[in-house]
């Protein structure tokens, strides 16, 4: 699932997580890339527990690791030209993994047959770990919580044991845990720094931009930078400790048109420092976009169901490719018995048009001048982050893999993400697609047109932005998707010129849309967004051309049964 | 139309009384209110409320659909500080500026209106809150935040009123209680306060205080937390209440953990609860308490189980307090639950109180039981739970429950039940959701208290006429709302979705000793729980004390669906209430051994203590 801009109450925990870089080295404190204090104590103590487990438990662990995610997090938000809130918080979150068993067969193995709840496995969350570097402190937290952490794993391979015993054979027998090099980075820690007064002036003077349309009636402008700083060791040698910086300016709209139904724009603009988010004429101009786009919104016709031809935009192709795709080359999904897996056996099939490649490339700290959100040097299990071919020429040739082997790809190649609390699985970083036959807009048109009279309709619709949706990858559930488009023209056969609709719901199956694609534009866009899924948010980008396609399905958006507000709006200034 | 135009003759009137600077109700009963005209002018947030109310109460209806009967705004304007650190060290610090806001919008009549009805699937959205408000002092931003919440609120209202009567006309009602009690309203505006709070210092005060634990080699796990909230709270109604009153808590609490030998897992708490951090003791008395809690519960992992015991009991200090508490506090409430259309979720929100016992016997005839919000202190402690008016603009008031053991009332809130049909001044919320009957200031008081010594005698001679050799003694009594089920700063799902038990079931008691019946002594036992204890038992106790406790404590605010308490950083359990009580002696109570699950030992040594040890 990717969101951009979900609902208005999703988008306040939402908006907490933004894109993530590495860091610029004008921020680095001023100590050093050596290992700081809070690693030293963590190699310490994780040595101390394995060698001791190793010498006094029955089963003894095979694995641990530790890593600490710290992170410090300032957020402004502002609405009608007036300070909303202003929030900021630090904190330290410890995870603690133990392994016991074996790379081939461990605690974590999935549990068949059980009840929906046992296989949940470990809900305790994340534990709130010292500020300050006080070693004493720092090491009884991980004491504890390797105890604990050790008596629940020991359990739990019990019944993974009895679970084996008096099940079937699975149909992937690859092993649950990959072997890896130990990854020793130390990189500098990060910080960032606002001047948060003049910030939260800009913010007010932009959320009073869009005040000044009486037809808007809900805003709200938010500036949240986020330093993070991760600290990870493993019995297998693993030293890691890598900071990142992330800002965000989201800028969000709503208001309703005359039937209820709820209208609103997000945009944001995510960078990896402060000084690379856009002036502030970029932000006013954006502010300004956004309110006519949303009064145009409101005297736009609703949108009928159709099916037919459409153009995606290249951010809108970005959403729609991490909706369909990118969600089902996860590679945990290959081998969990309860997915749908639909590429796990089209390995060097093909799978997509020849003239089309994706990548998932979370080394990628910018794509045609935008910084990507979806960029990290190493993922949450201590591995070195790697560029990805999925898919080359159409051709299927790999899953993004955490160290969770799947068959045929028994090693991570750097996608093993989460957050705190959570287990890591395979998931999407920077999702890169690239056309090798890509035309010109004006081309893209006439080809939309074409297959407009080919199919003898009369419009086909173009897609310009998009903010989010969401998939189901199981095999309970049919496999669906859904996207949720924001601006939506009709493109008529005839010449006539382009018109906007709203409330159109983006609906199909996958392998469906897949097949209908038929050409690509030159331009490619970024789509900044956070996706959600089993190992929690984490930020993602897409990167896309435009893509034209056969068939696409459109269902009418579940009207809100509300009207607008009955009474105008309060008079401003007061008194 | 005529409604209407009543009701808005009745608003002017109280906005005339505003704008001259004089309501002679309040300035007759609360000397120290500030002139409410005077508040106005400098208080940009009670303007905007006053004034969106007005315009709203005026004007606002959808087509030709029912107007609201009844419209209030209760805002919770306060900054908040949490600091919480583990042996040595801050693991969370934390500083929010919100103002929560609550609106009630009401269609129909007090008889029947669109309140307390759960329609088939909106049991999650039963509760619902509207966003914050800005937190500027914009009075513009502030009433286009008023002004879209209240329209949200009379559309569902309207959603709700409909469903409601569809739902009741297929009902048989036998003599319908009012939905809605007719109350006068409440004008008191107090002045503001801005007590002065040191982060930072209390910062370093939390940091020392958890370090205490550094001397203590058996404890496995422990913390201590500081929340200190400043702010108001306001509310306006269309009946023409304006209240602003002071809304400041400041909550340590020390919690720690420990194994006996024998794998039995045991805690203990310290807390320090009060109305503002001025109040909280000096570092050194924190310090010595916090020990003190730490040193009795080494002993206590070092102490022998008690095993079952059927036999006398005297509940002395904080443990009675907490029985009292706990066994009466849910029950004396008055709530009625709201109508819930589907059977199975009505099943599984069941009312608990004493309403089938009015003007019977529940305690022994020397006790009396007066719950007085009014009351700021007792013999010189602060008690939490008092304030001037309550979530509903109605004035508190002393409310005598249980005279001469005979319960004569309930706590109620403006939702009326069959008995009693109005409110006394009880309608608390929390967090989030709406104001239910709850407590204030429960003050249990007994005529012929007898010393410490004598209560002792009493216990002795008891369970010598038992042929036993030894009475029992318990002295403090688990209180979850501060040891939450974890300690550590961890929450669970099973915590958010308000989990810890039912709430008729007593808590374990933490400090309990044999006392022998051969020569006096105490012995500190662990691992008791009660059995079959409930607010029967109460009727059967034998005897009390001259003394008296202060409980300060937090309970559930009620109401606000399934994910009450989600973020309300006290386990869920919000509202303060103080409960005082003298100890009390039992004739017989069952006793019995829990602890849970054995756990194993902690199977590394403690990196700290192994490397501090001589």
């Amino acid at each position: 699932m990717v969101m951009n801009r979900l609902t208005r109450s999703l988008v306040l925990a939402l908006v907490a997580i933004v894109g993530s870089c590495f860091l610029a080295a004008e921020h680095a404190r001023p100590q050093g890339p050596e290992s700081s204090p809070l690693l030293r104590a963590m190699e310490e103590e994780l040595r101390r527990s394995m060698n001791e487990l190793g010498a006094n438990a029955d089963p003894s662990p095979y694995f641990m690791s530790y890593s600490v995610t710290e992170t410090e997090r300032t957020r402004l938000a502002a609405s009608y030209g007036a300070l909303r809130s202003s929030t900021s918080r630090h904190s330290r979150l410890l995870d603690v993994e133990v392994r016991v068993g074996d790379y081939q067969l461990d605690n974590t193995h999935e549990l068949r047959d059980a009840m929906p709840f046992a296989r949940l496995g470990d809900l305790s969350g994340p534990v709130a770990f010292p500020l300050e570097d006080d070693i004493d402190a720092i090491k009884s937290v991980l004491w504890l919580h390797t105890d604990r952490k050790y008596k629940a794993a020991a359990e739990r391979l019990v019944k993974v044991k009895t679970n084996q015993a008096v099940t079937v054979d699975e149909e992937d027998a690859s092993a649950d845990f990959s072997r890896e090099s130990p990854e020793v980075a130390i990189g500098p820690l990060a910080s960032v720094a606002i001047d948060a007064e003049p910030w939260r002036e800009r913010l007010k003077e932009y959320s009073a931009l869009l005040d000044s349309h009486p037809e808007i009636h809900e805003s709200d402008v938010t500036l949240t930078t986020v330093a993070t700083n991760k600290y990870l060791v493993n019995s297998e040698g693993a030293r890691v400790q890598h900071g990142t910086v992330q800002v965000r300016v989201g800028l969000y709209a709503g208001t309703s048109a005359d039937d209820g139904m709820e209208l609103y724009r997000y945009e944001s603009f995510d960078a990896h420092s402060p000084d690379r988010l856009p002036g502030e004429d970029g932000v006013r101009e954006a502010v300004n976009r956004m309110a006519v786009d949303l009064l145009a919104l409101r005297e736009a016709p609703a949108i009928e169901p159709y099916t037919g031809p459409a153009i995606l935009s290249g951010r809108a192709a970005a959403v729609f490719f991490h909706e369909i795709f990118g969600h089902r080359i996860e590679g945990h999904r290959q081998k969990s018995e309860r997915e749908g897996q639909t590429f796990t056996k089209k390995i060097g099939e093909r799978i997509l048009p020849e003239f089309l490649s994706v990548y998932s490339d979370p080394t990628r700290k910018q794509a045609g001048g935008t910084d990507l959100a979806g960029h990290y040097r190493i993922d949450d299990e201590g591995v070195r982050a790697r560029p990805v071919t999925v898919v080359e020429n159409g051709v299927l040739r790999n899953f993004l893999m955490s160290r969770s082997p799947v068959e045929g790809f028994a090693r991570s190649n750097g996608h093993g993400r989460r957050q705190p609390g959570l287990a890591p699985v395979g998931r999407q970083s920077n999702l890169i697609v690239e056309s090798s036959q890509p035309v010109s807009e004006s081309k893209l048109r006439e080809l939309l047109v074409e297959e407009i009279e080919r199919q003898g309709k009369e419009f086909g619709l173009w897609f310009t932005d998009i903010s989010g949706g969401f998939t189901s990858t199981g095999r309970v559930r049919p496999q669906v998707f859904q996207v949720t488009p924001i601006m939506v023209y009709r493109v008529y056969a005839d010449g006539r010129p382009d018109e906007l609709v709203r409330g159109a719901d983006l609906i199909g199956t996958p392998l469906v849309s897949f097949s209908g694609i038929i050409a690509t534009g030159s331009a490619r866009e970024v789509f900044n967004g956070f996706c959600g899924a089993e190992s929690g948010i984490v930020p993602v980008s897409g990167v896309a051309p435009a893509i034209l396609t056969a068939q696409i399905e459109i269902q009418k958006k579940p009207k809100g049964a509300d009207r607008p507000p009955l009474l105008p709006r309060p008079e401003r200034g007061g008194r | 139309m005529c409604v209407s135009g009543l009701r808005s003759a009745r608003f002017r009137a109280w906005v005339l009384l505003l704008a001259l600077g004089a309501h002679p109700a309040a300035a007759a009963q609360q000397p120290t209110t500030e002139q409410p005209g005077a508040a106005e002018r400098s208080d940009v947030l009670l303007r905007a409320m006053r004034d969106e109310l007005v315009r709203s109460t005026d004007t606002l209806q959808l087509e030709d659909l029912e107007r609201p009967y009844f419209i209030e705004y209760a805002v919770v304007d306060r900054q908040s500080t949490v600091i919480e650190a583990t042996f040595g060290a801050t693991v969370n610090s934390e500083q929010a500026h919100t103002r929560s806001l609550r609106v009630d919008v009401r269609v129909g009549s007090h008889e029947l209106d669109s309140s307390e009805f759960v329609a088939g699937r909106s049991f999650l959205r039963f509760g619902r809150s509207p966003r914050d408000l800005v937190r500027d002092d914009d009075y513009g931003a502030l009433r286009h935040d008023l002004w879209l919440a209240t329209d949200a609120a009379y559309k569902e209202a309207l959603e709700q009123l409909a469903q409601k009567r569809a739902f009741l006309q297929n009902r048989v009602q036998n003599e319908p209680v009012p939905d809605f009690s007719v109350e006068a309203a409440a004008v008191l505006v107090e002045p503001p306060v801005e007590p002065a709070f040191d982060a930072e210092a209390w910062q370093g005060t939390v940091r020392r205080l958890s370090g205490v634990f550094r001397d203590f080699p058996a404890i496995d796990d422990s913390s201590v937390t500081l929340r200190v909230e400043r702010g108001h709270k306001y509310l306006v109604n269309s009946d023409g209440s304006v209240v602003r009153q002071p809304a400041s808590l400041a909550v340590l609490r020390a919690r720690a953990a420990i194994r006996a030998p024998d794998g039995m897992p045991l805690k203990h708490f310290v807390p320090f609860h009060e109305r503002a951090v001025a109040d909280l003791p000096a570092e050194a008395e924190l310090e010595a308490a916090v020990r003190s809690m730490a040193s009795e519960l080494t002993a206590l992992a070092a102490a022998p189980v008690l095993g079952d015991y059927l036999g006398p009991v005297l509940v002395t200090g904080q443990a009675s307090a907490e029985f009292f508490a706990q066994l009466l506090g849910d029950e004396l409430s008055g709530h009625r639950p709201p109508l819930i259309e589907d059977e199975r979720m009505a099943t599984m929100m069941p009312s608990r109180n004493l309403a089938n016992r009015l003007n019977r016997r529940v305690l022994p005839p020397s006790f009396e039981v007066v719950d007085d919000p009014t009351q700021a202190s007792f013999a010189g402690e602060t008690l939490i739970g008092s304030y001037a008016a309550d979530d509903q603009g109605v004035r508190s008031e002393p409310v005598t429950l249980i005279e001469r053991g005979i319960l004569r009332t309930l706590l109620m809130s403006r939702r009326p039940r069959r008995e009693i049909p109005q409110s006394n001044g009880h309608g608390r919320a929390g967090t989030s959701g709406p104001a239910t009957a709850r407590p204030g200031n429960l003050l249990v008081r007994a005529e012929g208290g007898q010393s410490a010594a004598a209560l002792k005698a009493a216990l002795i001679g008891m369970a010598r006429d038992a042929g036993i050799d030894y009475g029992v003694l318990v002295s403090v009594l688990d209180d979850p709302s501060v040891t939450g089920s974890e300690l550590s700063g961890r929450s669970s799902i099973f915590d958010l979705m308000g989990g810890g038990g039912s709430p008729s079931q007593l808590t374990s008691p933490i400090l309990s000793y044999k006392v022998y019946v051969e020569d006096g002594r105490e012995e500190l036992v662990r691992g008791i729980g009660f059995r079959d204890v409930s607010v029967r038992s109460l009727r059967d106790i034998v005897a009390s004390g001259e003394d008296h406790y202060v409980n300060n404590r937090f309970v559930e605010s009620g109401g606000g669906g399934l994910l009450r308490g989600l973020g309300a950083g006290l386990n869920g359990k919000d509202l303060p209430v103080a409960v005082v009580a003298p100890s009390v002696l039992f004739e017989e109570l069952e006793i019995e051994r829990v602890g849970g699950p054995q756990q194993a030992p902690i199977l590394l040594e403690h990196p700290y203590f192994r490397q501090v040890r001589p």
